[in-house]
């Protein structure tokens, strides 16, 4: 079932005579438990894509429809729910409030949208014993290493239970350590309990972790890699993804 | 290419710092209003009167304008400072795109001049104006009229307002954008996020907090009493115990503000993050808040100040006589001669003779030196034990303990002939004064001794009280006395004692002095006005010659007090007002636009605009609201110490400092309002305009 649907999606910038399209009629579909990995060169369009998703921005024309419902028709009260209770937003520089403790940081989507606070301290105590932050929880961000802020930040996003966590770059401030570990932990969500995630990445190796993969230039998508988990292994599917990133390099001419 | 961008950022700069430039704005009208003061009708009527007092105030004002350049350096830089450390990662693109250091500051310096001369362009015209329109009222008002009236432009003024401003905006950007330049571009680009967490041991923030409240509790208590004028180092303590503990109590603030985050999470949807931004804004800026309710806590003494010295010279004498001619080379049916001759006397309804003069006995009883004689033999010259003793017995507040020395000190006093006295009873159209042989009747000078000290003259004469004068016993009348003997207030008598004519002929032994009282006729006061009336008597009594005292001199002593006293205070009052509040809205407004990254993650957690915007407005009501009610609060006792210091207690005084209080509180509360109003408004024009999305990458 597909819980994203997005048909025909276009954001223009600037006016007729010097029009940027930074989405040119993009349609694509996720399926709910998917892991769906975003690629592209910088300017293609990718965060623009996640944005629009999110709700950021406005797309020019064309439909997203999230279980069933077109977010552009959201206004208001109705628009701030979508954000809170249906998507979860992971972002590259994490985006905490740093003068407000982990544990803060983490309850205040629930606080924004009247969560049951019972419900809240139990969701919150399953996150943090799974991401490892039960340490962290009272210290304010500026006390945490990026590791741990990025996975506060996950906690963050997930505590609402969201139907779609969309993920900007989420590796993106992190060394190789710390992404590899936050990877696996976004990895084991969505295999265990059927997270769906929407995630936009430069890394090879964060994408390694996706079950999809849509590679997108100047605004189209133009090439898809899927895994298959039984035939694959992630270093196997890896070697594809950088296949096609260096022939991406020389144009699409060269994908196969 | 320069210029424009110097231009641009400049506008930019008014646009998102409005309030400030507003401020700013009437802090050079009050510069102006306070400079041309010279210019001021009424100013330049007193000049005549009381020239030496006046030129005392003219003295004052480069000092009183000094002082507020100083205080305005403190605005200027404070909000300087948040307005920099905004644009740092502006500075920080403009250095890396190669501009050099020098260049950066003679931009940030040009930008500074321009909106600086754009304030004085806008500004000086303001100010020119209402210079005229309170140098039209107060003419008004004081009854001076305004067909005389003097325009109020001092090209001096301008000139200085000019300079004085310039140069404190220039200062202030010589320190902030040098500090700006010398930055590595590093930190320019990525500022720093200041260490949140750090935080001391709570035990030290409950220290703080209750030694803060001890010593605002002494410095409130000691104003409350009152005696903090009587010895200088009750003064100074209470000074600084008040400004230490708020300085205290400020940076415990944590405490209260931990249960208030408590409370407001529960039922509040952005309560835990409101209640953090508070906790950011109070306790790593601690200073700010408790410097500006300081600044607000001086306005109001200051307001507090100028009522309480304008009322101790303002309250309304009575009108008695208009004019006492007391030529000392001439005798009085003189001066009726030279009246009548010249025309004069038929302005005038009525003439009295009021004598007075020493008992003198009571003179020949002193030495050379003044002291009591020890002539054997001597007739006693004064003698009030009995009155003294039950002074003394009465006396419980200093007030009267004091007044009670004073009489005891009386060896010589006055007396007054009861006829004359009787005259000016009835020109008042008070019942005349019945005086037995040896009965005499206590007087006490309006100007000297309030009616407090007439209450407990009059308690203190019940029942026979009698005294000694000139070496007979004399009994004393119930009823006190205290109408002013002459035109003018500063001359004039103290404690005195009425006594029948004959009496007081032989006890002055014909050494008296007799005043003659002019009576205008009320015909002519009452069509052309006082004040007008009384300048063009002096004008022709100067001409005819003959010397005279004018109860326009009480006037314009009364006015003159008054006007300084409201000039100046208000004028200080009203600028500490604007620093205090535009301190803590810059600070308040600049952070948020810091910290707008933080409202961004919140609108893409969910919050709704109205959340946003209520958070904000409440974060903005308890900054304000601190401050301004620890200012207010405090307010009271020195409002108190300074009313015990210009005016006399009693039941009156009560009424007026209630009176003041609520006038200064409705005062400030406007003022706060318009603040805070105008805060809220920017601040949710500013989340809601964050709510609208934008392109990132």
């Amino acid at each position: 079932m597909s819980i994203l649907k997005i048909e025909s999606l276009c954001k223009y910038y600037g006016n007729k005579k010097n029009e940027t399209k930074a989405l040119d009629g993009i349609s694509l579909e996720v399926q709910t438990g998917e892991f769906l990995g975003i690629m592209g060169s910088s300017g293609s369009g990718k965060s623009t894509l996640l944005n629009c998703v999110a709700s950021v921005i406005r797309p020019t024309g064309g439909q997203i429809l999230v279980n069933g419902t077109d977010i552009r028709s959201l206004k208001g009260a109705e628009l701030s729910d979508y954000r809170g209770r249906q998507i979860g937003y992971l972002f590259q520089n994490f985006e905490l409030l740093e003068n407000l403790t982990g544990r803060e940081n983490i309850l205040l989507p629930l606080a924004l949208h009247k969560y049951e606070e019972k419900k809240g301290e139990q969701k919150l105590k399953e996150l943090a014993e799974y991401l490892e932050i039960q340490d962290v929880l009272d210290k304010f961000p500026t006390q945490m290493s990026g590791g741990q802020k990025q996975r506060i930040a996950a906690a963050r996003a997930l505590i609402m239970d969201p139907h779609l966590i969309l993920a900007d770059e989420p590796t993106g401030a992190l060394d190789s350590r710390n992404a590899k570990a936050l990877m696996e932990k976004l990895f084991g969500l969505n295999r265990n309990k059927k997270a769906t995630i929407m995630m936009v990445t430069h890394d090879a190796n964060a994408a390694s972790y996706c079950g999809r993969i849509l590679f997108i230039q100047d605004g189209v998508l133009f090439h898809e890699l899927r895994r298959d988990f039984a035939e694959e292994s992630q270093q196997e599917f890896y070697e594809r993804i950088l296949k096609v990133l260096a022939q991406l390099g020389g144009g699409s001419a060269n994908v196969l | 290419m320069f210029f424009k961008l110097v231009s641009r950022n400049s506008k930019r700069s008014r646009r998102e710092n409005g309030l400030f430039h507003a401020s700013l704005l009437v802090v050079v009208i009050a510069f102006y209003v306070i400079l041309a003061l010279p210019k001021q009708d009424v100013i330049i009527f007193l000049k005549e009167m009381e020239s030496d007092a006046i030129q005392k105030i003219f003295q004052m004002v480069p000092i009183l304008f000094g002082a507020s350049l100083c205080i305005l350096f403190f605005l200027v830089y404070f909000a300087g400072r948040y307005q920099m450390e905004r644009r740092k990662h502006e500075f920080g693109v403009y250095r890396m795109m190669g501009m050099s250091r020098s260049r950066l500051f003679f931009m940030l310096m040009t930008e500074d001049i321009k909106s600086s001369l754009l304030i004085l362009v806008a500004g000086i015209p303001v100010a020119v104006c209402i210079s005229e329109l309170v140098s039209l009222i107060t003419a008004k008002v004081e009854g001076l009229g305004i067909l005389g009236h003097q325009s109020t432009f001092s090209f001096a003024a301008v000139i200085g307002t000019a300079v004085g401003f310039i140069l404190v905006k220039l200062f202030a950007c010589l320190f902030l954008s040098g500090a700006v330049v010398k930055d590595e571009i590093g930190n320019l680009m990525n500022p720093q996020a200041k260490e949140q967490g750090k935080t001391r041991p709570k035990v030290l923030y409950v220290l703080a907090f209750a030694t803060g409240c001890v010593l605002l509790f002494v410095a409130f208590y000691d104003g409350i009493r009152g005696h903090i004028w009587d010895d200088l180092l009750i003064l100074a303590r209470t000074v600084v115990f008040g400004i230490a503990g708020v300085f205290l109590v400020f940076y415990g603030f944590r405490l209260i503000l931990e249960q208030l985050g408590r409370w407001g999470s529960r039922h509040e949807r952005l309560g835990m993050f409101t209640f953090r931004q508070l906790e950011e804004m109070f306790i790593r800026k601690s200073s700010v808040p408790a410097v500006s309710c300081i600044l607000i806590l001086a306005a109001l003494c200051l307001f507090g100040a100028g009522i309480g010295i304008a009322r101790s010279y303002t309250v309304q004498s009575e009108r008695v006589v208009d004019y006492t001619f007391d030529d000392d080379n001439e005798d009085v049916s003189t001066t009726i001669e030279k009246l009548q001759k010249s025309g004069l006397r038929s302005d005038f309804e009525k003439l009295i003779q009021i004598k007075t003069g020493y008992i003198e006995s009571s003179i020949e009883n002193l030495d050379k030196e003044g002291k009591p004689s020890k002539k054997k033999n001597r007739v006693v010259g004064f003698n009030a034990d009995e009155l003294v003793d039950k002074l003394k017995k009465d006396g419980k507040t200093p007030n009267e303990n004091v007044f009670a020395m004073e009489i005891e000190r009386e060896d010589t006093p006055h007396i007054i002939a009861l006829s004359g006295y009787n005259e000016l009873l009835k020109q008042a159209g008070e019942k005349p004064l019945a005086l037995k042989d040896h009965q005499a009747a206590v007087y006490l000078g309006s100007a000297l001794y309030s009616d407090e000290f007439k209450e407990i003259m009059s308690k203190a004469l019940q029942g026979n009280i009698y005294v000694t004068m000139d070496g007979k016993t004399w009994s004393l009348g119930e009823k006190v006395m205290n109408k002013e003997i002459v035109a003018d207030r500063a001359i004039t008598l103290g404690f005195a004692l009425i006594v029948p004519d004959k009496a007081y002929e032989q006890m002055t032994a014909g050494k008296g002095t007799t005043y003659l009282d002019g009576v205008l006729k009320p015909s002519k006061t009452e069509k052309q006005g006082l004040i007008r009336v009384y300048q063009e008597m002096n004008q022709k009594l100067d001409k005819v010659g003959i010397s005279y005292d004018c109860f326009l001199q009480s006037l314009g002593r009364r006015m003159f007090y008054g006007v300084c006293a409201s000039y100046i205070t208000i004028y200080l009052a009203v600028i500490f007002l604007i620093i205090g509040n535009t301190v803590i809205s810059v600070q308040f407004l600049t952070n948020q636009q810091k910290i707008g990254r933080r409202y961004q993650t919140l609108i893409r957690l969910g919050a709704t605009s109205n959340a946003l915007c209520r958070s904000a407005r409440k974060q903005i009501n308890w900054y304000f609201g601190i401050p301004v009610f620890l200012g207010a609060a405090g307010s009271i006792p020195a409002m108190a110490s300074l009313f015990s210091l210009f005016v006399e207690t009693g039941e009156g005084t009560q009424k007026v400092l209630l009176l003041s209080a609520s006038g200064m509180i409705l005062l400030l509360l406007i003022v706060e309002l318009i603040y805070i109003l105008e805060v809220k408004k920017l601040s949710d024009r500013y989340l809601l305009y964050l709510m609208v999305p934008e392109r990132e990458e």
